[in-house]
Protein backbone atom coordinates (compact mmCIF):
# COMPACT_ATOMS: atom_id res chain seq x y z
CA UNK A 1 0.00 0.00 0.00
CA UNK A 2 1.29 3.43 -0.91
CA UNK A 3 1.39 6.53 1.95
CA UNK A 4 -2.45 8.35 1.45
CA UNK A 5 -0.42 11.54 1.93
CA UNK A 6 2.88 11.27 -0.58
CA UNK A 7 1.74 8.69 -2.58
CA UNK A 8 4.96 7.62 -3.22
CA UNK A 9 6.38 5.23 -0.68
CA UNK A 10 4.94 2.58 1.10
CA UNK A 11 2.76 3.05 4.08
CA UNK A 12 4.08 1.70 7.51
CA UNK A 13 2.20 3.89 9.76
CA UNK A 14 -1.58 3.67 10.56
CA UNK A 15 -2.85 6.60 12.20
CA UNK A 16 -6.10 6.94 13.58
CA UNK A 17 -8.37 9.96 13.92
CA UNK A 18 -11.40 10.78 15.66
CA UNK A 19 -13.01 14.01 15.22
CA UNK A 20 -16.32 14.75 16.32
CA UNK A 21 -17.39 11.27 16.18
CA UNK A 22 -15.63 10.51 13.12
CA UNK A 23 -12.87 8.23 12.54
CA UNK A 24 -10.81 8.87 9.94
CA UNK A 25 -8.00 6.54 9.34
CA UNK A 26 -4.68 7.04 7.34
CA UNK A 27 -1.80 4.70 6.21
CA UNK A 28 1.59 6.70 6.31
CA UNK A 29 5.06 6.18 4.85
CA UNK A 30 7.30 6.59 8.01
CA UNK A 31 8.60 10.15 6.14
CA UNK A 32 4.86 11.71 6.48
CA UNK A 33 4.43 10.29 9.72
CA UNK A 34 7.62 12.07 10.87
CA UNK A 35 6.46 15.36 10.14
CA UNK A 36 2.69 14.60 10.99
CA UNK A 37 2.71 15.40 14.80
CA UNK A 38 0.80 13.01 16.94
CA UNK A 39 -0.06 15.21 19.09
CA UNK A 40 -2.17 17.40 16.33
CA UNK A 41 -4.60 14.67 15.37
CA UNK A 42 -5.88 15.45 18.71
CA UNK A 43 -6.75 18.84 18.05
CA UNK A 44 -9.29 19.17 15.34
CA UNK A 45 -9.72 22.49 13.04
CA UNK A 46 -13.30 23.66 13.91
CA UNK A 47 -13.12 26.57 11.63
CA UNK A 48 -15.19 24.91 9.16
CA UNK A 49 -18.29 24.25 11.22
CA UNK A 50 -18.41 27.56 12.39
CA UNK A 51 -17.90 29.61 9.30
CA UNK A 52 -21.57 28.01 7.63
CA UNK A 53 -23.31 28.28 11.55
CA UNK A 54 -22.27 31.99 11.65
CA UNK A 55 -23.57 32.64 7.81
CA UNK A 56 -27.03 31.37 8.81
CA UNK A 57 -26.87 32.73 11.70
CA UNK A 58 -26.86 36.26 9.70
CA UNK A 59 -29.17 35.12 7.46
CA UNK A 60 -31.36 35.39 10.31
CA UNK A 61 -33.25 38.63 9.80
CA UNK A 62 -35.87 38.94 6.12
CA UNK A 63 -33.46 40.87 4.24
CA UNK A 64 -35.68 42.73 1.66
CA UNK A 65 -35.06 42.68 -2.03
CA UNK A 66 -33.23 45.86 -3.12
CA UNK A 67 -30.75 45.77 -0.27
CA UNK A 68 -29.69 42.23 -0.89
CA UNK A 69 -28.89 43.17 -4.66
CA UNK A 70 -27.19 46.90 -3.89
CA UNK A 71 -24.71 45.15 -1.07
CA UNK A 72 -21.08 44.62 -2.29
CA UNK A 73 -18.40 45.33 -0.10
CA UNK A 74 -16.38 48.19 -3.13
CA UNK A 75 -13.27 46.99 -1.38
CA UNK A 76 -12.78 43.56 -1.77
CA UNK A 77 -16.03 42.39 -4.01
CA UNK A 78 -17.67 40.31 -1.15
CA UNK A 79 -21.35 40.18 -1.83
CA UNK A 80 -24.34 40.04 0.08
CA UNK A 81 -24.62 35.95 -0.07
CA UNK A 82 -21.07 35.38 -0.19
CA UNK A 83 -21.39 36.72 3.26
CA UNK A 84 -24.15 35.20 4.86
CA UNK A 85 -22.50 31.60 3.40
CA UNK A 86 -19.21 32.16 5.20
CA UNK A 87 -20.51 34.29 7.80
CA UNK A 88 -16.78 35.92 7.08
CA UNK A 89 -15.88 39.29 6.20
CA UNK A 90 -13.56 39.27 2.76
CA UNK A 91 -11.95 42.58 4.44
CA UNK A 92 -12.24 45.48 7.34
CA UNK A 93 -14.80 47.63 5.09
CA UNK A 94 -17.36 44.53 4.81
CA UNK A 95 -17.92 45.33 8.28
CA UNK A 96 -19.30 48.56 7.44
CA UNK A 97 -21.10 47.51 4.74
CA UNK A 98 -22.70 44.54 6.41
CA UNK A 99 -22.94 46.05 9.71
CA UNK A 100 -27.10 45.73 9.88
CA UNK A 101 -26.55 41.81 9.37
CA UNK A 102 -23.93 41.38 12.30
CA UNK A 103 -25.66 42.76 15.38
CA UNK A 104 -27.81 39.84 15.73
CA UNK A 105 -25.66 37.60 15.85
CA UNK A 106 -23.18 39.17 17.63
CA UNK A 107 -25.47 40.43 20.38
CA UNK A 108 -25.45 36.31 20.30
CA UNK A 109 -21.62 36.17 20.61
CA UNK A 110 -20.55 38.80 22.64
CA UNK A 111 -24.23 40.05 24.48
CA UNK A 112 -23.04 43.41 23.09
CA UNK A 113 -22.32 45.67 19.42
CA UNK A 114 -20.52 47.99 20.70
CA UNK A 115 -16.53 48.18 21.86
CA UNK A 116 -15.91 49.70 25.09
CA UNK A 117 -12.11 48.85 24.86
CA UNK A 118 -9.18 50.09 24.12
CA UNK A 119 -8.58 52.68 21.00
CA UNK A 120 -5.99 53.48 18.73
CA UNK A 121 -4.80 56.96 19.56
CA UNK A 122 -4.55 57.96 16.25
CA UNK A 123 -8.35 57.29 15.83
CA UNK A 124 -9.16 57.84 19.20
CA UNK A 125 -8.40 61.78 18.53
CA UNK A 126 -10.68 61.50 15.25
CA UNK A 127 -13.81 60.28 17.20
CA UNK A 128 -13.58 62.33 19.70
CA UNK A 129 -13.96 65.14 17.17
CA UNK A 130 -16.99 63.31 15.54
CA UNK A 131 -18.64 63.38 18.53
CA UNK A 132 -18.35 67.01 19.05
CA UNK A 133 -18.84 67.70 15.63
CA UNK A 134 -22.59 65.77 15.84
CA UNK A 135 -23.75 67.31 19.08
CA UNK A 136 -22.84 71.07 17.44
CA UNK A 137 -24.76 69.60 14.31
CA UNK A 138 -27.99 69.10 16.58
CA UNK A 139 -27.57 72.65 18.15
CA UNK A 140 -27.33 73.74 14.39
CA UNK A 141 -30.40 72.23 14.21
CA UNK A 142 -32.30 73.60 16.58
CA UNK A 143 -30.62 76.98 16.51
CA UNK A 144 -32.57 76.88 12.88
CA UNK A 145 -35.19 75.99 13.71
CA UNK A 146 -35.79 78.60 16.40
CA UNK A 147 -34.58 81.36 13.76
CA UNK A 148 -31.78 81.96 15.61
CA UNK A 149 -29.12 82.69 12.89
CA UNK A 150 -26.92 84.72 15.18
CA UNK A 151 -25.84 81.32 16.84
CA UNK A 152 -26.26 79.05 13.77
CA UNK A 153 -23.32 81.05 12.10
CA UNK A 154 -21.34 80.77 15.28
CA UNK A 155 -22.37 77.11 15.33
CA UNK A 156 -21.47 76.58 11.66
CA UNK A 157 -18.15 78.17 12.04
CA UNK A 158 -17.12 75.80 14.64
CA UNK A 159 -18.02 72.78 12.66
CA UNK A 160 -16.08 74.09 9.56
CA UNK A 161 -13.07 74.86 12.14
CA UNK A 162 -13.27 71.16 13.78
CA UNK A 163 -13.33 69.73 10.25
CA UNK A 164 -10.23 71.76 8.97
CA UNK A 165 -8.14 70.52 11.69
CA UNK A 166 -8.74 66.64 11.20
CA UNK A 167 -8.20 67.46 7.20
CA UNK B 1 16.14 26.16 17.98
CA UNK B 2 13.33 25.40 19.75
CA UNK B 3 15.04 23.72 22.61
CA UNK B 4 15.68 27.47 23.89
CA UNK B 5 12.07 28.57 22.72
CA UNK B 6 10.86 26.29 25.35
CA UNK B 7 13.06 27.79 27.80
CA UNK B 8 10.70 30.60 29.37
CA UNK B 9 8.04 27.81 29.42
CA UNK B 10 9.91 25.47 31.41
CA UNK B 11 10.10 28.24 34.45
CA UNK B 12 8.45 28.21 37.59
CA UNK B 13 5.91 31.18 37.86
CA UNK B 14 3.17 32.34 40.39
CA UNK B 15 0.68 29.74 41.36
CA UNK B 16 3.45 27.56 39.18
CA UNK B 17 2.76 24.75 40.80
CA UNK B 18 -0.91 24.56 39.28
CA UNK B 19 -1.02 27.28 36.63
CA UNK B 20 1.66 25.97 33.57
CA UNK B 21 1.45 29.60 31.76
CA UNK B 22 -0.30 32.65 30.99
CA UNK B 23 -0.96 34.09 27.68
CA UNK B 24 -2.51 37.49 26.21
CA UNK B 25 -3.40 37.24 22.16
CA UNK B 26 -4.39 40.55 20.17
CA UNK B 27 -5.79 40.13 16.83
CA UNK B 28 -5.28 43.18 14.59
CA UNK B 29 -5.18 43.72 11.28
CA UNK B 30 -4.64 46.35 8.53
CA UNK B 31 -7.07 48.14 6.93
CA UNK B 32 -6.04 48.50 3.25
CA UNK B 33 -5.41 44.75 3.24
CA UNK B 34 -8.27 42.39 2.69
CA UNK B 35 -9.18 39.03 4.84
CA UNK B 36 -8.55 35.55 3.87
CA UNK B 37 -8.92 34.07 0.75
CA UNK B 38 -8.21 37.97 -0.92
CA UNK B 39 -5.10 38.23 0.44
CA UNK B 40 -2.51 38.15 -2.69
CA UNK B 41 1.30 36.97 -1.50
CA UNK B 42 2.00 40.75 -2.46
CA UNK B 43 -0.55 41.12 0.43
CA UNK B 44 1.44 39.18 2.44
CA UNK B 45 4.86 40.70 1.96
CA UNK B 46 3.50 43.71 2.81
CA UNK B 47 2.51 42.97 6.25
CA UNK B 48 5.39 41.27 6.91
CA UNK B 49 7.66 44.03 5.84
CA UNK B 50 5.48 47.04 7.37
CA UNK B 51 5.63 45.08 10.86
CA UNK B 52 9.59 44.04 10.47
CA UNK B 53 10.37 48.02 9.46
CA UNK B 54 8.18 48.78 12.77
CA UNK B 55 9.72 46.60 15.00
CA UNK B 56 13.47 46.15 13.89
CA UNK B 57 14.78 44.60 16.99
CA UNK B 58 12.43 41.54 17.03
CA UNK B 59 14.22 38.51 15.03
CA UNK B 60 11.87 37.49 12.13
CA UNK B 61 11.46 33.81 11.41
CA UNK B 62 10.07 33.01 7.77
CA UNK B 63 8.01 30.26 7.29
CA UNK B 64 9.22 29.58 3.66
CA UNK B 65 12.16 28.45 4.86
CA UNK B 66 10.71 25.81 7.37
CA UNK B 67 10.39 22.04 7.32
CA UNK B 68 6.79 21.08 8.46
CA UNK B 69 8.37 19.12 11.71
CA UNK B 70 10.27 22.60 12.66
CA UNK B 71 6.78 25.12 12.44
CA UNK B 72 4.90 22.17 14.26
CA UNK B 73 7.60 22.52 16.97
CA UNK B 74 7.17 26.10 17.20
CA UNK B 75 3.34 24.99 17.88
CA UNK B 76 4.06 22.62 20.31
CA UNK B 77 5.95 25.39 22.44
CA UNK B 78 2.72 27.61 22.09
CA UNK B 79 4.94 30.31 19.77
CA UNK B 80 1.99 29.58 16.73
CA UNK B 81 -1.24 27.90 16.36
CA UNK B 82 -1.89 24.69 14.84
CA UNK B 83 -3.61 26.37 11.74
CA UNK B 84 -0.74 28.39 11.41
CA UNK B 85 2.00 25.51 11.57
CA UNK B 86 0.04 23.77 8.60
CA UNK B 87 -0.33 26.91 6.68
CA UNK B 88 0.85 27.24 3.23
CA UNK B 89 1.23 30.50 2.88
CA UNK B 90 4.52 32.84 3.21
CA UNK B 91 3.97 34.42 6.63
CA UNK B 92 6.14 34.78 9.37
CA UNK B 93 6.73 35.56 12.74
CA UNK B 94 8.38 38.02 14.61
CA UNK B 95 9.88 36.87 18.13
CA UNK B 96 11.46 38.46 20.69
CA UNK B 97 15.00 37.41 22.69
CA UNK B 98 13.44 35.13 25.13
CA UNK B 99 10.62 34.56 22.50
CA UNK B 100 8.06 35.42 25.09
CA UNK B 101 6.49 37.63 22.56
CA UNK B 102 5.86 36.09 19.46
CA UNK B 103 3.84 38.19 16.75
CA UNK B 104 2.33 35.73 14.08
CA UNK B 105 2.13 37.80 11.08
CA UNK B 106 -0.64 36.90 7.83
CA UNK B 107 -2.55 34.02 9.78
CA UNK B 108 -5.96 33.95 10.29
CA UNK B 109 -5.31 37.81 11.30
CA UNK B 110 -2.90 39.98 9.82
CA UNK B 111 -1.39 40.42 12.91
CA UNK B 112 -1.54 38.50 16.44
CA UNK B 113 0.56 39.58 18.66
CA UNK B 114 1.10 37.12 21.51
CA UNK B 115 2.88 37.48 25.04
CA UNK B 116 3.32 34.83 27.39
CA UNK B 117 4.80 34.21 30.86
CA UNK B 118 5.28 31.11 33.46
CA UNK B 119 2.51 30.94 35.85
CA UNK B 120 -0.42 32.97 36.59
CA UNK B 121 0.45 36.37 35.21
CA UNK B 122 -1.71 37.52 32.88
CA UNK B 123 -1.07 41.44 33.79
CA UNK B 124 2.39 41.17 32.79
CA UNK B 125 1.47 39.75 29.41
CA UNK B 126 -0.68 42.41 28.59
CA UNK B 127 1.90 44.84 29.46
CA UNK B 128 3.95 43.44 27.31
CA UNK B 129 1.66 43.13 24.12
CA UNK B 130 0.20 46.49 24.88
CA UNK B 131 3.86 48.01 24.08
CA UNK B 132 4.48 45.92 20.93
CA UNK B 133 0.57 46.91 19.71
CA UNK B 134 1.08 50.92 20.44
CA UNK B 135 4.33 50.44 18.38
CA UNK B 136 2.78 48.88 15.49
CA UNK B 137 -0.07 51.15 15.77
CA UNK B 138 1.82 54.14 15.48
CA UNK B 139 3.42 52.85 12.38
CA UNK B 140 0.32 51.74 10.45
CA UNK B 141 -3.05 51.60 9.97
CA UNK B 142 -5.62 49.35 11.86
CA UNK B 143 -8.82 48.32 10.64
CA UNK B 144 -11.09 49.45 13.76
CA UNK B 145 -14.84 50.61 14.12
CA UNK B 146 -15.97 53.12 15.96
CA UNK B 147 -18.53 50.91 17.49
CA UNK B 148 -17.09 46.99 16.59
CA UNK B 149 -13.65 48.12 17.75
CA UNK B 150 -10.33 46.06 16.56
CA UNK B 151 -11.78 44.83 13.18
CA UNK B 152 -10.73 40.44 12.68
CA UNK B 153 -11.43 38.08 10.52
CA UNK B 154 -13.28 36.36 12.42
CA UNK B 155 -16.29 38.15 14.18
CA UNK B 156 -15.83 36.17 17.52
CA UNK B 157 -13.03 38.17 18.10
CA UNK B 158 -14.36 41.54 17.30
CA UNK B 159 -13.93 44.31 19.77
CA UNK B 160 -10.73 43.96 22.05
CA UNK B 161 -9.44 41.15 19.91
CA UNK B 162 -7.84 39.79 23.43
CA UNK B 163 -8.05 36.25 23.94
CA UNK B 164 -6.39 35.73 27.75
CA UNK B 165 -5.57 32.07 28.15
CA UNK B 166 -4.06 29.98 31.36
CA UNK B 167 -3.12 26.73 30.88
CA UNK B 168 -3.88 24.43 34.07
CA UNK B 169 -2.56 21.20 35.65
CA UNK B 170 -5.68 19.71 37.37
CA UNK B 171 -5.55 16.42 37.98
CA UNK B 172 -7.06 16.19 41.14
CA UNK B 173 -10.24 17.73 40.08
CA UNK B 174 -10.14 15.63 37.03
CA UNK B 175 -9.71 12.76 38.91
CA UNK B 176 -12.39 13.39 41.74
CA UNK B 177 -14.55 14.12 38.42
CA UNK B 178 -15.51 17.37 38.83
CA UNK B 179 -14.02 19.07 36.23
CA UNK B 180 -17.34 18.56 34.04
CA UNK B 181 -19.19 20.87 36.18
CA UNK B 182 -16.47 23.22 36.94
CA UNK B 183 -16.73 23.45 32.99
CA UNK B 184 -20.13 23.64 32.55
CA UNK B 185 -20.25 26.66 34.78
CA UNK B 186 -17.29 28.54 33.58
CA UNK B 187 -18.87 28.44 30.56
CA UNK B 188 -21.89 30.25 31.99
CA UNK B 189 -19.57 32.74 32.72
CA UNK B 190 -18.52 33.37 29.37
CA UNK B 191 -15.09 31.48 29.53
CA UNK B 192 -13.89 28.46 27.27
CA UNK B 193 -12.15 25.76 28.34
CA UNK B 194 -10.14 23.48 26.17
CA UNK B 195 -7.79 20.48 26.27
CA UNK B 196 -4.06 20.66 25.80
CA UNK B 197 -2.81 22.21 22.92
CA UNK B 198 -6.22 24.34 21.88
CA UNK B 199 -9.47 24.15 20.14
CA UNK B 200 -11.44 20.98 20.05
CA UNK B 201 -8.77 18.93 22.10
CA UNK B 202 -9.20 16.33 24.76
CA UNK B 203 -7.83 17.66 28.12
CA UNK B 204 -4.56 15.40 27.97
CA UNK B 205 -1.97 14.86 31.13
CA UNK B 206 -5.09 16.92 32.98
CA UNK B 207 -4.37 19.92 31.06
CA UNK B 208 -6.75 22.33 30.51
CA UNK B 209 -6.36 26.17 28.65
CA UNK B 210 -8.87 28.06 30.24
CA UNK B 211 -9.50 31.46 28.25
CA UNK B 212 -12.36 34.35 27.76
CA UNK B 213 -15.26 33.78 24.57
CA UNK B 214 -16.24 37.26 24.73
CA UNK B 215 -14.67 40.09 22.85
CA UNK B 216 -17.13 43.31 22.48
CA UNK B 217 -18.71 45.28 24.76
CA UNK B 218 -16.30 44.20 27.74
CA UNK B 219 -12.79 46.51 28.15
CA UNK B 220 -9.36 43.95 28.21
CA UNK B 221 -9.20 45.34 31.76
CA UNK B 222 -12.39 43.63 33.00
CA UNK B 223 -11.40 40.22 31.06
CA UNK B 224 -8.15 39.94 32.36
CA UNK B 225 -9.97 40.46 36.29
CA UNK B 226 -12.65 37.58 35.37
CA UNK B 227 -10.31 35.46 34.18
CA UNK B 228 -8.04 35.91 36.96
CA UNK B 229 -10.40 35.68 39.46
CA UNK B 230 -11.71 32.66 38.50
CA UNK B 231 -8.78 31.22 37.69
CA UNK B 232 -7.49 31.69 41.26
CA UNK B 233 -10.98 29.92 42.45
CA UNK B 234 -10.25 27.13 40.33
CA UNK B 235 -6.16 27.19 41.65
CA UNK B 236 -7.74 26.72 45.29
CA UNK B 237 -10.53 24.09 44.63
CA UNK B 238 -7.72 22.26 43.09
CA UNK B 239 -5.01 22.29 45.68
CA UNK B 240 -7.93 21.19 48.66
CA UNK B 241 -9.17 18.19 46.46
CA UNK B 242 -5.69 17.24 45.97
CA UNK B 243 -5.11 17.36 49.61
CA UNK B 244 -8.33 15.64 50.32
CA UNK B 245 -7.26 12.88 47.90
CA UNK B 246 -4.56 12.45 49.46
CA UNK B 247 -5.47 11.91 52.67
CA UNK B 248 -8.05 9.63 52.34
CA UNK B 249 -6.12 7.49 50.13
CA UNK B 250 -2.22 8.23 50.95
CA UNK B 251 -0.88 4.60 49.88
CA UNK B 252 -3.37 4.27 46.76
CA UNK B 253 -2.53 7.56 45.30
CA UNK B 254 1.31 7.27 45.81
CA UNK B 255 1.37 3.67 44.20
CA UNK B 256 -0.08 5.40 41.63
CA UNK B 257 1.81 8.09 41.11
CA UNK B 258 4.82 6.25 41.91
CA UNK B 259 3.93 3.39 39.10
CA UNK B 260 3.84 6.62 36.77
CA UNK B 261 7.47 7.58 37.88
CA UNK B 262 8.75 4.16 37.66
CA UNK B 263 7.74 3.64 33.72
CA UNK B 264 8.82 7.08 33.18
CA UNK B 265 12.41 6.29 34.71
CA UNK B 266 12.26 3.05 33.39
CA UNK B 267 10.79 1.82 29.60
CA UNK B 268 12.47 1.66 26.94
CA UNK B 269 9.78 2.89 24.75
CA UNK B 270 7.63 5.58 25.41
CA UNK B 271 4.81 6.97 23.31
CA UNK B 272 3.97 11.05 23.28
CA UNK B 273 0.10 10.59 24.25
CA UNK B 274 1.73 7.95 27.49
CA UNK B 275 4.29 10.55 28.23
CA UNK B 276 2.03 13.46 28.42
CA UNK B 277 -0.49 11.26 31.03
CA UNK B 278 2.57 9.89 33.31
CA UNK B 279 4.20 12.96 33.58
CA UNK B 280 1.05 14.37 34.93
CA UNK B 281 0.88 11.97 37.55
CA UNK B 282 4.66 12.87 38.67
CA UNK B 283 3.67 16.61 38.23
CA UNK B 284 1.10 15.64 40.81
CA UNK B 285 3.36 13.52 42.89
CA UNK B 286 6.34 16.60 42.85
CA UNK B 287 3.51 18.55 44.18
CA UNK B 288 2.45 16.37 46.67
CA UNK B 289 6.30 15.99 48.06
CA UNK B 290 6.03 12.42 47.05
CA UNK B 291 9.12 12.91 44.84
CA UNK B 292 11.89 15.18 45.63
CA UNK B 293 14.05 14.03 43.82
CA UNK B 294 13.77 16.55 40.61
CA UNK B 295 11.74 19.76 40.11
CA UNK B 296 8.66 20.76 38.21
CA UNK B 297 11.42 22.60 35.84
CA UNK B 298 13.12 19.47 35.08
CA UNK B 299 10.19 17.87 34.38
CA UNK B 300 8.42 20.12 31.85
CA UNK B 301 12.18 20.86 30.06
CA UNK B 302 11.98 16.80 29.61
CA UNK B 303 8.22 17.27 28.67
CA UNK B 304 8.71 19.41 25.99
CA UNK B 305 12.05 18.45 24.35
CA UNK B 306 10.74 15.37 24.10
CA UNK B 307 7.03 16.54 22.15
CA UNK B 308 6.62 14.96 18.28
CA UNK B 309 7.54 17.75 15.73
CA UNK B 310 10.68 18.91 18.41
CA UNK B 311 12.03 15.38 19.11
CA UNK B 312 12.06 14.78 15.47
CA UNK B 313 13.34 17.76 14.59
CA UNK B 314 16.41 18.28 16.70
CA UNK B 315 17.14 14.52 16.41
CA UNK B 316 16.05 14.03 12.78
CA UNK B 317 14.28 11.52 13.11
CA UNK B 318 12.01 10.06 10.66
CA UNK B 319 9.26 7.30 12.29
CA UNK B 320 6.82 7.53 15.23
CA UNK B 321 9.20 4.31 16.53
CA UNK B 322 12.19 6.30 16.69
CA UNK B 323 11.14 8.82 18.14
CA UNK B 324 9.17 6.50 21.11
CA UNK B 325 12.89 5.03 21.97
CA UNK B 326 14.27 8.27 21.69
CA UNK B 327 11.87 10.10 23.83
CA UNK B 328 12.10 7.56 26.57
CA UNK B 329 15.97 7.65 26.32
CA UNK B 330 15.61 11.55 27.37
CA UNK B 331 12.80 11.21 29.73
CA UNK B 332 15.23 8.31 31.98
CA UNK B 333 18.25 10.46 32.18
CA UNK B 334 16.61 13.60 32.69
CA UNK B 335 14.15 12.28 35.72
CA UNK B 336 16.70 10.28 37.30
CA UNK B 337 19.43 12.99 37.32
Amino acid sequence: MKCQKCNKNDATTHITEVINGIKTEMYLCSICAGESSDIFSFAPNIDHEFDSLFGSFCSAPAISKPLYEKSICKMCGTSISQFLKTGKPGCSNCYTVFEDLLSRPLKQIHGSTRHTGKTPTKLGEMFKTEDKIAALRAQLDAAVAQQNFEEAARLRDEIKSLRGEHK
Amino acid sequence: MSKDFSMWYTKFGPSGDIVLSSRVRLARNLSDIPFGKHMTDEHQKTIVSRCREALPNMKFIDFSEMSSAQKQSLSECHLISPTMAESKKNSGILVNDDCSSCIMLGEEDHIRIQAMAPGLNLDLCMKEANKLDDILEAKSNYAFHKNLGYLTQCPTNLGTGLRASVMMHLPALTQSGRMESIIRSLSKLGLAVRGFYGEGSQALGNIYQISNQVTLGISEEEILEKLGFLVTDIIEKERDQSRRLYEENKIVLEDKLMRSFGILTNAKLLSSLETINLISDVRWAINLGIITTINLETLSAAFYNTLPATITKNYNLTSAAERDLKRAEIINSSLLA
